[in-house]
């Protein structure tokens, strides 16, 4: 970017200099020939009277026929224009523009014009342009600097902003380059900004530790005030609903914290084919008591993440797929490398989703029309959603016609 | 509480947790099932009794007052005292989990737990202390079963009885710690090794197939079933 504006810029400068030089040279060259025409004119209205007008600043000298111009002109001569001579007169050693006349008496006269002032001011026109390109250039080349500057040290603060958002390290801040200028002001404002962000982001944590700590020690004595009744039918179901209120609220502080904090202290490489095929091992049992084929395509592909986050993630999609599966339907799990991606895909053959559901089945304790009696805490999804985002993909939703076809990409 | 029939060890125990009320409740549960008892309700008072009583494991709430767990523990373990410890606590998170481990904590439980998980890991990390005797074998027993760690083998009264890769390692886990409760939690972590949470019992589910495997069509059942904790192997 600063290269093609620095290259316009200069292109701009150039072409207003070679402006300047064409105008000012065509119009010197005009007025001389104007000049010079004029005073011919005035020869010929008088006519063959032999007598030479005596002009200030003009020259006429007769020459003689067909001799070349005596020798004190054509030591300095140059051609200006067609027709045109320019030469130094040595009487008194003023430049003159002159053409030649030729008289109806084929009388040759050297008719000349005064041009030594008009020529310094021309020299002066032609400095002065040149002085104009070399401040053009200088101007180009301290924009064509300072935008590198600005450029890159945007580029840093970019570059530090996007490290931060994907390491979810709040502790770090942007590097001050300098003080002075608006580059480095805005770096500290956006630091003093960050430090704000980390202060509010500690304060939530705290608040949910405390929540956490709060609630969950009570819930507990709770559970284990039920568990120390006597046996009862009674019992098991208290037990089962405090069972639920926990699980429930562990899997909310859960996924706020994966959102929240996108830690990622536990990523390592790990075999995403291995952890996928200990998942279908895992969930082989309940899908043969369903008689649900369950099958498993999977590439053998590695990449960075946490293991028991993924492996709860894939846990849910497939706990799900078998669930929502009739017996003796299918299900089948995928891993496959596209281009750069890397695809997992969850199909069953179940009910399906409506469209208008589609997106909503990722928000927190929303539960699809159609399984609004099944057992489960409507967080399942969320889950799988917050842990996908922590691992940079995507995940959508598609009908695999019948059921459901759900597709992540890492 | 219905108490299983358990090898019977009596463990010393020390309970550092500042809720009175969960306090008493691992207290009193840990003399019920046998256990002698002491208790401290700050990190300060549990340091104390840690490094100059001699128990067979600790159980260290995380948040005290005065002094945290993790500190206590690493504490004690910087000492050179190798008493087992499970940590308890409110943060669940992976990494508060490696955490706990890694300041020399044996294992961690996250509240609320139920009375049994906790017993159950208090109760095989005890033990994992007074007897290493098993290191050697290659052979493990329960009753009439026989499971062969080097062949892969296991045979039951004579008969030989196939058994798939996990369904070997959940009989070989619950073998190797005959006579303890395990919990589905404890299940997963060991045999599966991964810490997560099925939505739905899966584990049951493997439980029974080895069953159909291991039991069917004999007289004594190996494994059993524990109300409110988990499965118990037996001889």
């Amino acid at each position: 970017m600063a290269l093609v504006f620095t290259i316009l810029c200069g292109a701009a400068a150039l072409s207003l200099g070679y402006f300047i030089n064409y105008f000012t040279q065509g119009h010197f060259i005009e007025t001389t020939e104007a000049a010079l025409d004029a005073e011919i004119r005035y020869i010929e209205a008088l006519g063959e009277r032999d007598v030479l007008p005596k002009h200030t600043g003009k020259l006429y000298i007769y020459l003689d026929k067909n001799a070349p111009l005596p020798d004190y002109l054509s030591s300095s001569i140059s051609r200006l224009a067609e027709g045109i001579i320019v030469f130094n007169y040595p009487k008194n050693n003023h430049r003159y523009a002159a053409k030649i006349y030729t008289s109806k008496n084929a009388q040759r006269i050297l008719v000349g014009t005064d041009i030594t002032s008009i020529s310094k001011k021309f020299k002066f026109m032609q400095w002065l342009g040149v002085a104009a390109i070399c401040f053009v250039m200088l101007i180009v080349f301290a924009a064509y600097v300072i935008s590198v500057f600005v450029v890159t040290e945007t580029n840093k603060i970019a570059d530090t902003a996007r490290d931060i958002m994907n390491t979810g390290d709040l502790s770090r801040r942007l590097e001050v380059g300098s003080k002075w200028d608006d580059l480095g002001n805005m770096t500290i404002v956006l630091n003093a900004l960050l430090a704000r962000v980390e202060e509010l982001m500690t304060d939530v944590r705290q608040v949910s530790d405390n929540i956490a700590h709060d609630l969950r020690t009570p819930l507990t004595r709770m559970r284990s005030n039920i568990e120390t009744l006597p046996e009862s039918k009674n019992k098991d179901e208290l037990l089962d609903e405090a069972d639920h209120i926990l699980n429930t609220f562990n899997a909310l502080l859960r996924i706020s914290r994966i959102e929240a904090e996108q830690q990622k202290s536990q990523f390592a490489p790990i075999n995403l084919k291995n952890l996928l095929d200990d998942v279908a091992e895992f969930y082989a049992p309940l899908a043969e008591e369903k008689n649900i084929n369950l099958t498993a395509i999977l590439s053998d592909i590695s990449l960075n993440g946490d293991r028991d986050l993924l492996f709860q993630a894939y846990a849910n999609l497939l706990d799900n797929a078998i669930k929502f599966s009739p017996n003796g339907g299918t299900v089948k799990l995928t891993l496959t490398q596209k281009h750069n991606d890397t695809l997992i895909t969850v199909q069953d053959s179940g009910v399906g989703i409506a469209d208008n559901e589609k997106n909503k089945i990722f928000n927190r304790f929303y539960r699809g029309v159609k399984c609004r009696s099944t057992h489960g805490t409507g967080l399942g999804l969320s889950l799988v959603s917050a842990v996908i985002k922590l691992h940079g993909g995507t995940i959508t939703v598609k009908d695999n016609n019948p059921g459901l076809k759900i597709i992540t990409i890492l | 509480m219905a108490k299983p029939k358990r090898k019977y060890v009596c463990m010393r125990i020390l309970v550092i947790e500042d809720d009175p009320e969960v306090q008493s409740y691992i207290a009193k549960g840990m003399k019920e099932a046998g256990h002698g008892v002491d208790t401290a309700d700050n990190g300060k008072d549990g340091l104390f009794l840690a490094t100059t009583e001699d128990y067979d494991a600790l159980i260290v709430d995380r948040m005290l007052p005065e002094l945290d767990g993790l500190t206590i523990i690493k504490t004690i373990r910087g000492a050179g005292n190798a008493t087992p410890a499970i940590i308890l606590s409110a943060l669940g998170e992976v990494d508060d989990r490696v955490k706990g481990l890694r300041s020399g904590g044996d294992d961690y439980l996250t509240k609320p737990f139920a009375f049994a998980e906790l017993l159950a890991r208090v109760e095989i990390l005890g033990r994992r202390k007074n007897d290493n005797l098993q290191n050697g074998d290659t052979k493990l027993y329960a009753g009439d079963l026989e499971l062969d760690l080097l062949s892969r083998k296991v045979i039951r009264d004579g008969k030989t009885i196939d058994l798939q890769s996990r369904e070997f390692q959940l009989l070989e886990y619950m073998m190797q710690n005959k006579g303890q409760v395990i919990t589905r939690t404890m299940l997963l972590e060991h045999v599966w090794d991964y810490h997560f949470d099925p939505q739905t019992n899966v584990i049951d589910v493997h439980i029974s197939r080895l069953r159909s495997k291991v039991d069917k069509g004999f007289d004594k059942a190996i494994i059993r079933t524990v109300r409110g904790a988990g499965y118990i192997i037996e001889d």
